[in-house]
């Protein structure tokens, strides 16, 4: 479903952030990306929602090459992606129920139906209860779990997380990881970037490692790759 | 592309997508609205600036309106003085002016005799003993024409041409130069009326643009966050475009109000000033197409404004 081919990424500052990096991931898959900060993680995951261009090689998707994707195509291409960020990224300005709602707006869904789904969203996350919080009112783990209902209320095929457990500790982590993997488990598939390995390995998934934009291994802890079942 | 959970959003009818386009529409004008008044002072701050820009242009065509109106008005006293040959009796001139009283373009016809013209002549100057010492009687029969108000210059000057033209006539006396200068100085006027409405367009554009681009700082995040979940260029400058249309619609009205109050103001001096000169004139006040018209020209401008600021600082902002 997703393939880099020879990717290389030289930021304009001369700093190479990725070298000649292939990799191949099936329709269905949960792929952990990790290495040291600055190892190129980020960058790799900027790739897909062409946040930046690689300088080299090619990004195939759907079989579609997205490096030369025309700029007015790539709102659509977003719609299609779901991303978690380290920060959530959520509005302060608004409740966590119009957060959520939000991608669907985006995408010019009734409002209706967009509240439905976002509240269907929020339940899968375990926050029903808190969807007209102000965001701010939430505790961190509970920011990164409305920041996930975003990413998947208009049902992604593609779940992008970069360093989604970043600021919460050992417990929070976990859970959101097994929220992670619940959304691959049906059907979608995931990459997630994380920094630390060892809940990575306790995922038992595929494990791809970036070491200064290289790619270091491709190990698989316990478990088939691409099956997609968590 | 063959997706098995599938995008929501490419299944979306063509009927459903015009009916969510027609909503976010709805949901900006409302969003921007409240937007607007959640910060009355700051909001008003602006719209007074904006009114008072408008509002100047808009007084200034009213003041030249009125100006074109009451010299028209003053063109409505205008008469000829027909002078008739001295020998010519006071039948002859009669039937003249009988003749002209078929005129169309003639409001009135006054016919005043030899006599008559001494009489007016003696009450108005004190040459009583001279004129006592005359064998006989200088003057000759006038006739006085009013010609229509509403004949333009050229119909005019043909008129006076035609009258001159009549075979007992010596002079036909028309003083229209002070009404040509008049005209020459609204000219200049209206000229430079278009030079303050352009300088003060261009005033409003940049008040709209810069505190478009203010609101697009302000609102950074999300801008970055719809642009992440793929918005697209038109969504997401559609609240600033809004934004700067009620600026520009409630400016406009604004200034509307500021006139009508400044010529509330004027009115008693204005109408003592038109009983002094014992004339009938009405001065002319904002219409509701002045209105309408003073108000779109808002709104127009703070459109531009907004676009602007949205083309020059919404496509800097990229996610990082």
């Amino acid at each position: 479903m997703l393939h880099f081919l020879n990717v290389g990424k030289r930021y304009t500052n001369g700093h190479e952030a990725l070298r000649n990096v292939s990799l191949n991931i099936k329709r269905g898959e949960l792929v952990f990306l990790s290495g040291h900060s600055g190892a190129g993680k980020s960058t790799l995951l900027k790739l897909i929602p062409i946040l930046e261009r690689p300088t080299q090689g090619s990004i195939i998707l759907d079989g579609a090459n997205i490096v030369r994707m025309k700029k007015r195509y790539i709102p659509l291409l977003r719609r299609n992606i779901g991303m978690v960020f380290q920060d959530h990224y959520l509005l302060f300005d608004r409740p966590v129920i119009n957060n959520v709602m939000l991608p669907l707006e985006i995408s010019g869904m009734d409002h209706r139906e967009c509240r439905k789904r976002a509240q269907a969203a929020l339940d899968k996350v375990g926050l029903l209860n808190k969807q007209n919080h102000d965001p701010i009112t939430l505790s961190t783990g509970e920011q990164q779990r409305v920041g996930i209902a975003r990413a998947v209320v208009n049902r992604p095929p593609i779940l992008l997380a970069d360093e989604p457990t970043g600021n919460l500790d050992p417990k929070l982590s976990q859970e959101i990881m097994n929220l992670l993997g619940e959304f691959n488990s049906v059907g979608v598939t995931a990459i997630i970037a994380t920094h630390d390995i060892q809940l990575a390995r306790r995922m038992r998934r595929r494990i791809v490692i970036l070491h200064q934009g290289k790619l270091l291994e491709t190990s698989i802890v316990d478990a088939a790759p691409g099956t997609g079942h968590g | 592309m063959a997706r098995q959970t599938g995008a929501a959003t490419s299944r979306l009818s063509r009927v459903a997508r015009l009916r969510s386009w027609t909503s976010h529409h709805i949901s900006c004008i409302k969003e921007s609205l409240t937007r607007l008044l959640k910060t009355p002072l700051a909001s008003l701050l602006t719209m007074a600036v904006l009114a008072m820009a408008l509002a100047l242009p808009g007084s200034l065509y009213m003041l030249t309106q009125n100006m074109i109106a009451l010299s028209g008005h003053w063109q409505t006293d205008t008469q000829i003085s027909l002078y008739l040959h001295e020998d010519s009796g006071d039948l002859a001139a009669e039937s003249i002016a009988l003749d002209l009283r078929q005129d169309k373009r003639l409001v009135r016809v006054q016919f005043m005799s030899r006599d008559q013209a001494l009489d007016e002549f003696r009450e108005m100057t004190d040459f009583d003993e001279a004129l006592d010492k005359l064998a006989h009687n200088p003057l000759p029969p006038v006739i006085l024409i009013y010609p229509r108000n509403d004949l333009a210059a050229e119909a005019l000057t043909r008129l006076i041409e035609e009258l001159a033209a009549i075979p007992q006539v010596e002079l036909a006396q028309l003083d229209l130069e002070w009404i040509k200068r008049l005209n020459g100085i609204l000219g200049i006027i209206q000229r430079s009326l278009l030079v303050v409405v352009g300088l003060l367009a261009i005033a409003v554009i940049l008040v709209v643009g810069n505190t478009i681009r203010l609101e697009i700082e302000n609102r950074r995040d999300e801008i970055v966050v719809t642009r992440l979940f793929g918005a697209t260029h038109a969504f997401i400058r559609r609240p600033f475009l809004y934004d700067g249309i009620w600026f520009g619609l409630l400016g406009g009205l604004l200034a509307c109000i500021l006139i009508y109050t400044a010529l509330w103001a004027l009115d008693a001096p204005v109408v003592r000033l038109i009983e002094l000169y014992n004339s009938s004139f009405q001065p002319i006040y904002p219409d509701i197409s002045f209105i309408v018209t003073l108000t779109l020209f808002g709104t127009l401008l703070g459109y531009l404004g907004a676009w602007s600021a949205v083309s020059q600082h919404l496509y800097k902002i990229e996610p990082e």
